[in-house]
């Protein structure tokens, strides 16, 4: 199945369009923002982003009205495996036949003081050669929460990137009649979930699936997991700074705690699940394959499209056994989008964007692509609504802050890729603390 | 080397004309050694220069001549010894294992049996398949949850993750490997056993011989260029095979080969925690890995030549 967005070219004369993006080219510094009137020579935008359908959804959606707005500009969306995403963004940079691009979220374009001997980041170094256009100035700026603009884009003193959303990653996603079917209720601590999957297992009933295949996507219930024990902002970056600054952070017993119960997750989960294919997941969940999946709110559409029937619901993995701190959730803002300096369509582009970030277009993107809004008062999903999501309850999980060592053989954070069953299949979890220590140490 | 004349004297032009009409050769294959030179020769010495720079592939991005610190980076990271050692592994079982058997499929496909034709397409099939189609064939095959294989081994109370298990995935991805190139070394064995003389067969059978001896005495030596050729094909394609892995197993679980660190530095591709990573291209540092795989299959290969071509002229 593939969810690339094709769309037909349409016909249009070629040096017409050249034409075009040259005076677009010319007159930006004059324009200075996105208001200016389009031309009606055809020109054809390009975006490129990752596979996503909730998101193509969206964005077929809302380029279709802004083609409607604007007759001659035609979107065209690439959408890559999120696998290739960098290897195309970089070819197509190279080759200066893209416009918009997906980009991370640039609050990892400098590294904290204590961090040395990294190689530059990549994405200061894009910003520094002018790559990205700066949106400092832009009316459509306004429209967003400026925590969200300051987050995602503002690198020194421009803005090169707005937000799509956020979206959380420590929940899991629950088969509301196979609960009920055993008598079981949402897990509000630690010691009920560990119930709940003894009492599904019992059943023949597979508590978790897990798409592994992909590399990372196991990594999320000891995300979720690591919400918890680490339960504030600032002791996740407590924690960063000692994994840096010390030598022993990954064998204090919290964090030999996140390996255990991480552990213990993968015990309840599918077996085999290390070669299940990550787009996969979703689908088998839906289909009842098992009766939870750690997974982030971006999956809610693409489950509910794979069963419309299924009764599910989304609770937090619950780590702790005190549910007010297991209450919480953690998460990341999605995509970010960032013009190219190279783009001979900047107008447009800007066009685009302004269009994108009108509260009423982006309420409607927002509808299918499933992500929690990044501008005031935008009506979330009635999925996202009842999470009740609140800046009380929503912070920055440790993923996001954690660097990692360009020398060490694991990526920064928790080395859950080594626990049974997973690749070196460690049981005892001291061990493979001890032994992701000693390779941190001997990489720095 | 210059020719020699039928009178000792040294002729300098190697196509025997003399005169004006001597450049005529040289015109010919001018155009065709000109293109070698752009699009081969020149990028490969380019590969050793940037080898030694920190360039990323993104134009407009500086370039800076780092000179060895690019080599020093892989020989300091202690996986990229698991890699080439990984990469050394994976060629030789390649090589032994496709040759071995496909001689053995070739001896029984060159004999008098029935539908052999078939047989012999069917052997072959998998060679014109491509990289992607296999990949998802043996996806589909070894899926973990709703495949044929796992759902036989689950009568047996066996379960396995096959491209996801770090203990399995490596051997499964060079068995496929195998499978695709099985056909290739079949129809070179093939083409050369049907140049063995059947007069020397018969000779050797009229002597007594037995058939494993008549395979060993006569069949083997001749085929001689069959198994250079073969082998030769078999370790620097398995060498420099990126595909199977990439589209089998993203180099995860412990199968990333030489060849596929190269497209992962000189790429970008994204790894590791797919909420958060996002890496670009480091082509300098690719380009370096490219030159020590480089040197790996030159190597690789002269000592094979060397050897196999020392056999034949002894037959």
């Amino acid at each position: 199945m593939t969810y690339l967005k094709r769309r037909a070219k349409r016909s249009h004369k070629v040096l017409p369009a050249l034409a075009l993006s040259a005076l677009s080219v010319g007159s930006l510094s004059a324009i200075g923002t996105a208001s200016a009137a389009a031309s009606s020579a055809p020109i054809t935008l390009t975006i490129l982003t990752h596979i996503n359908p909730p998101t193509q959804q969206a964005l077929a959606t809302l380029d279709a009205a802004f083609e409607a707005k604007y007759p001659n500009i035609h979107v065209q969306v690439s959408a890559v495996a999120t696998g290739s995403l960098s290897t195309v963004r970089t070819t197509r940079m190279a080759a200066g036949n893209l416009d918009i691009t997906e980009v991370s979220p640039f609050y990892g374009a400098s590294y904290p003081s204590y961090i040395k001997g990294q190689p530059p980041n990549v994405w200061a170094e894009l910003i520094a050669a002018n790559k990205f256009l700066n949106l400092k100035g832009q009316a459509f700026l306004k429209d967003w929460n400026p925590s969200a603009i300051q987050t995602v884009g503002a690198v020194g003193k421009g803005i090169y990137a707005i937000p799509s959303g956020t979206d959380i990653f420590t929940g899991v996603f629950y088969n509301k009649t196979l609960f009920a079917k055993y008598g079981l209720s949402v897990p509000t601590t630690w010691d009920q979930l560990m119930h709940v999957c003894s009492v599904l297992q019992s059943h023949g009933v597979p508590p978790f699936i897990i798409g592994q295949k992909d590399g990372w996507p196991a990594a999320l219930p000891m995300y979720a997991i690591e919400q918890d024990l680490y339960p504030t902002l600032a002791s996740r970056w407590a924690l960063e700074k000692a994994i840096w600054t010390t030598k022993n952070a990954y064998e204090t017993p919290t964090a030999v705690a996140v390996l255990n119960e991480t552990k213990a997750i993968y015990s309840y989960t599918i077996q085999g699940f290390g070669g299940i294919p990550y787009a996969d997941a979703p689908g088998e969940f839906a289909a009842g394959k098992a009766a939870m999946t750690p997974d982030g709110t971006w999956s809610e559409p693409t489950i509910a499209q794979a069963n419309p029937k299924l009764k599910f619901g989304y609770f937090p993995l619950p780590a702790t056994n005190s549910p007010s701190v297991n209450a919480q959730w953690g998460g990341k803002y999605d995509i970010s989008w960032s013009i190219l300096n190279s783009s001979k369509h900047k107008t447009a582009a800007l066009e685009w964007m302004a269009f994108y970030s009108d509260p009423a277009n982006y309420a409607k993107f927002i509808s299918t692509s499933g992500f929690i809004p990044s501008e005031p008062n935008i009506n979330s999903t009635p999925f996202n609504n009842s999470l009740g999501v609140t800046n009380k309850n929503f912070s920055t999980n440790f993923s996001i802050i954690a660097v990692s060592e360009a020398n060490a053989p694991q990526q920064a954070g928790f080395d859950y890729l080594d626990i049974a069953p997973l690749g070196k299949a460690y049981t005892n979890m001291n061990q493979l603390a001890a032994v992701e220590q000693s390779a941190w140490n001997s990489a720095g | 080397m210059p020719a020699k004349t039928g009178n000792g004297s040294v002729r300098r032009n190697p196509f025997g004309a003399r005169g004006r009409g001597g450049f005529t050769p040289y015109v010919g294959f001018a155009p065709g050694m000109g293109l070698f030179v752009l699009f081969l020769f020149l990028p490969a010495v380019a590969i050793f220069y940037f080898a030694m720079t920190d360039a990323t592939g993104i134009s407009g991005l500086p370039i800076h001549f780092i000179g060895l610190a690019n080599f020093r980076e892989f020989f300091h990271n202690s996986s990229n010894y698991q890699v080439i050692e990984r990469t050394l592994v994976y060629a030789g079982v390649v090589t032994v294992v496709q040759n071995s058997v496909g001689l053995g499929i070739a001896v029984v496909l060159n004999g008098r049996i029935r539908y052999r034709t078939f047989i012999r397409t069917v052997v072959f099939a998998p060679v014109v398949l491509g990289v992607t189609v296999t990949g998802l064939v043996w996806e589909l095959v070894l899926d973990p949850t709703a495949g044929p294989v796992a759902s036989f081994l689950r009568v047996f109370g066996i379960h396995s993750a096959f491209f996801g298990s770090e203990a399995i995935a490596f051997w499964l991805v060079i068995a496929v490997q195998i499978w695709m190139g099985m056909g290739f070394s079949v129809a070179i064995f093939i083409a050369g056993l049907q140049t063995v003389p059947p007069d020397l067969l018969e000779a050797a059978a009229t002597d007594g011989a037995s058939a494993g001896q008549r395979f060993r005495r006569v069949t083997w030596p001749l085929l001689a260029p069959c198994v250079t050729t073969n082998v030769l094909i078999a370790v620097i394609g398995s060498v420099t095979s990126y595909q199977l892995v990439y589209v089998l197993t993203d180099g995860l679980n412990n199968t990333s080969v030489l060849s596929f660190a190269v497209f992962l530095a000189g790429f970008g591709q994204a790894t590791g925690t797919g909420t958060v990573t996002q890496t670009f291209a480091e082509q300098g540092y690719a380009a370096s890995v490219s030159v020590v795989q480089f040197v790996l299959t030159a190597v690789l290969a002269f000592v094979v030549l060397g050897y196999l071509r020392r056999r034949e002229p002894t037959l």
